[in-house]
């Protein structure tokens, strides 16, 4: 029999393409169950996250969605909101470092010079590479615009110095792609530049952060004297403020499709130790998860259809990480022995790390606080003063 | 009404005509301005004029029959003379609830067992309220089971049921979306009008902070509510996807009406104030059909037994009709 590849990727053979990839997933079982077993370490989910990149990419699947400037196939975000649910579907606790494949991609297909974009990104969609997103300071929280790194332009190349922090996964990055200041203090927002960092160069160091839950995901990067191309300037010097905003409104927004396919597969097998009374608490996150999915695919559909992601992806912040707190709030009350103290095996591990991530998920990406202020300023129009 | 997100153009299309017509029409003459008959003459089954109409509807507060007319429409056959309305179950009893009854007209409901069958005289069983009530939309009728007259019997009514539930429940969100939408319009206006310690009510993040919330909830509610909508223009909606939608509208309807009180202050709970009698017909169309309670608790009790979070709708079955 003929292995199931992507075939046509018109948003027309939406359908058609999530069937082929049932079928794949259903061929290549074999291959794919390593790469679906439950672990809790995180080396080990980053490794394995890392080889279905590299498996999805040798069979197209990987490739589905992306441009083909920069080794896709072609076709849109839809394709690729199709492989992560049927992933899901199949057992997969998700892409841990690859999320960033939602987040940081897109903006370098929109931003990068094409040249860069074209070297830098199909090593990233195959997994071999992987990227991180530096933005925040031990001084810039919320206020973004206060940041403090330098990068100063000398020669063919701009000079990196300053510190980052709460950068994920750059403990398994090779490259950081970082928000820096090139005017001055005073200029605020304006004088911000976004650029990409390979942290393999001289000068800069990772130094992990355990987090409460135990995992390494977080880390503080600092740069001293870092010679970064000018090539690897991403958008314009000085407009470094809408490269990140595009690149929080897909971290707001698309990444809510990804979440929110996990959370049914957190849900899913609690339901069986459930007791009726938790009946009308278990119906309103079922429909609070619909709300998820509902306005997700609202996203997706516009960011397929060629729009720009705005303040609006606000929304879908403030609906998923409600959920994924209820969500988890339900699991506690329904088992919150082995919550707090996981003992037989690594899906209670995980549980647990995923409970206590979910009590953050209001802070990253921009605080629950910031996302209602965006509503009520851009959306509702409320001013301050 | 303004949309945060743009909705799909041909459904806003047939809201913002509807809403026209809802400032100069009441009654049956907005319904025969708007051709709301037209939209399922034939067999037609494309309805989503008629769920724009009653989500416009919603936001002016009109009252016509069009959410009685809905679940029936094109069922019966000619087996009775007019256009019948739908009496929609009311709450947990066995009362039903009829949207914009007026004298004469021909009340049908279902009565699982017997059929579908008419209220004899449904002026004779609307039940009374003993003051005033804020807002007279929805009759609610106490039928008596001596006075019913079949119509349809009960194993080919068995036929209609789902569609007649999934009309009446995605019928009555509309209209919750629409009322959802009025308030929370109203309150941002409000709130950017009213001045306290020199300041307008706007400008204090509590204010900005439940106001935003308030469209968070309006937003997903659009968002699954057109999905469902879209879905209805090339066949029948699923079932499970008509009970959430109802069951959120009636939830962040509740949500959104709380916030339009706090933001609104004393001047809200006052007998006059447009928001009070939108808040208690939201408070009525919560209960027909399936209050947001019961319908809540049984996607709860259906996930738990049967061990499955349903998806409700694919990806590639949510994108817009064409
Ligand atoms: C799991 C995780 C992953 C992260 N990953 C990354 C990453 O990859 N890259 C990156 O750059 N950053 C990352 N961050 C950092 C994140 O963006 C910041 O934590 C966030 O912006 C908030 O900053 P802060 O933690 O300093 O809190 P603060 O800004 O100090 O805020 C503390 C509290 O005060 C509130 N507050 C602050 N200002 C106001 C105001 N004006 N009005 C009302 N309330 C206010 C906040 O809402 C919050 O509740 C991550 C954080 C977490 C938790």
């Amino acid at each position: 029999m003929q292995e199931p590849g992507p075939g046509d990727l018109s948003q027309e053979d939406l359908a058609g393409f999530a069937d082929r990839f049932r079928d794949w997933i259903a061929a290549f079982s074999a291959e794919l169950a390593p790469l679906l077993t439950v672990h809790s370490d995180y080396d080990t989910r980053v490794r394995d996250a890392r080889a279905m990149r590299r498996l999805l990419c040798e069979h197209g699947w990987g490739r589905a969605g992306w441009p083909e400037a920069v080794g896709g196939l072609g076709g849109s975000i839809l394709h690729r909101a199709v492989v992560t649910e049927e992933l899901f579907r199949a057992g997969w606790t998700g892409p841990t470092v690859f999320e960033h494949l939602e987040i940081v991609a897109p903006t370098l297909v929109r931003f990068a010079e094409p040249d860069f974009a074209a070297a830098v990104l199909p090593s990233f969609l195959d997994g071999s590479r992987a990227w991180s997103q530096g933005f925040s300071e031990p001084e810039a929280g919320s206020d973004l615009a206060a940041l403090r790194t330098r990068a100063v332009r000398d020669g063919e190349d701009y000079v990196v110095d300053g510190a980052k922090i709460w950068t994920s996964w750059s403990k398994w990055a090779d490259w950081c792609l970082a928000l820096v200041r090139t005017g001055t203090p005073e200029e605020r927002h304006r004088g911000l530049t976004m650029i990409a960092i390979d942290l393999s160069s001289p000068g800069v160091e990772v130094r992990p952060i355990r987090q409460a839950n135990g995992t390494d995901e977080l880390a503080e990067v600092y740069f001293t004297d870092v010679r970064v191309p000018a090539g690897q300037v991403i958008g314009e010097v000085g407009r470094g403020w809408a490269v990140a905003m595009f690149l929080l409104a897909h971290e707001r927004g698309t990444l809510s499709w990804l979440r929110h396919c996990a959370f049914r597969q957190w849900l899913t097998p609690s339901t069986k130790i459930m007791r009726e009374d938790a009946d009308r608490q278990l119906g309103d996150v079922v429909l609070q998860l619909a709300g998820v999915r509902a306005a997700a695919v609202e996203l997706m559909q516009r960011a397929a259809a060629g729009a720009q992601l705005g303040p609006e992806a606000a929304f879908n912040k403030l609906l998923m990480t409600r959920t994924e707190q209820n969500l988890f709030n339900l699991l506690r009350e329904t088992d919150g022995a082995r919550i707090a103290l996981p003992a037989d095996t690594p899906e209670e591990v995980l549980q647990q790390q995923e409970y206590l991530f979910s009590r953050i998920v209001t802070v990253y990406g921009g605080t629950q606080q910031m996302q209602l202020i965006t509503v009520a300023r851009h959306i509702l129009g409320l001013h301050d003063g | 009404m303004a949309d945060a997100v743009a909705r799909p153009a041909e459904y806003v299309g047939f809201r913002d005509a509807a809403a026209a017509i809802l400032t100069r029409h009441e009654g049956a003459a907005a319904l025969d301005a708007f051709g709301f008959a037209d939209v399922y003459a034939d067999g037609a089954h494309d309805l989503r004029p008629a769920y724009a109409f009653l989500e416009a509807q919603g936001f002016r507060g009109a009252s016509t029959p069009a959410l009685g007319l809905l679940p029936l429409a094109g069922a019966l056959d000619g087996r009775l003379a007019g256009a019948p309305l739908f009496g929609a179950p009311f709450g947990s009893s066995s009362l039903v609830a009829v949207p914009g009854l007026t004298p004469g007209a021909t009340v049908v409901v279902d009565r699982p067992g017997s059929g579908l069958v008419a209220v004899a005289d449904p002026a004779a069983v609307t039940r009374g309220a003993p003051s005033p009530a804020a807002d007279d939309y929805l009759a609610v009728l106490d039928p008596d089971p001596a006075g019913l007259v079949p119509v349809v019997p009960d194993d080919e009514a068995e036929a209609l049921r789902e569609r007649i539930v999934v009309r009446a429940r995605l019928g009555a969100a509309a209209e919750l979306l629409g009322l959802t939408d009025r308030l929370l319009t109203d309150a941002a206006t409000y709130a950017g009008q009213r001045q306290q310690f020199g300041r307008t009510l706007a400008s204090y993040q509590a204010m900005q902070h439940l106001l935003a919330w308030a469209a968070t909830d309006r937003h997903q509610l659009t968002c699954l509510f057109d999905i469902a909508v879209e879905r209805s223009a090339a066949g029948p909606v699923d079932p499970e996807l008509a009970r959430a939608v109802k069951a959120m509208a009636g939830r962040v309807f509740h949500s959104v009406a709380q916030t339009a009180i706090q933001v609104t202050g004393a001047i809200s709970f006052t007998w006059e104030h447009s928001l009070n009698r939108l808040h208690q017909r939201g408070m009525a169309l919560d209960q027909v059909a399936g209050s947001s309670a019961d319908l809540v608790a049984a996607i709860g009790r259906q996930a738990r037994t049967e061990g499955v979070i349903p998806e409700l709708f694919t990806l590639a079955g949510s994108l817009p009709a064409t």
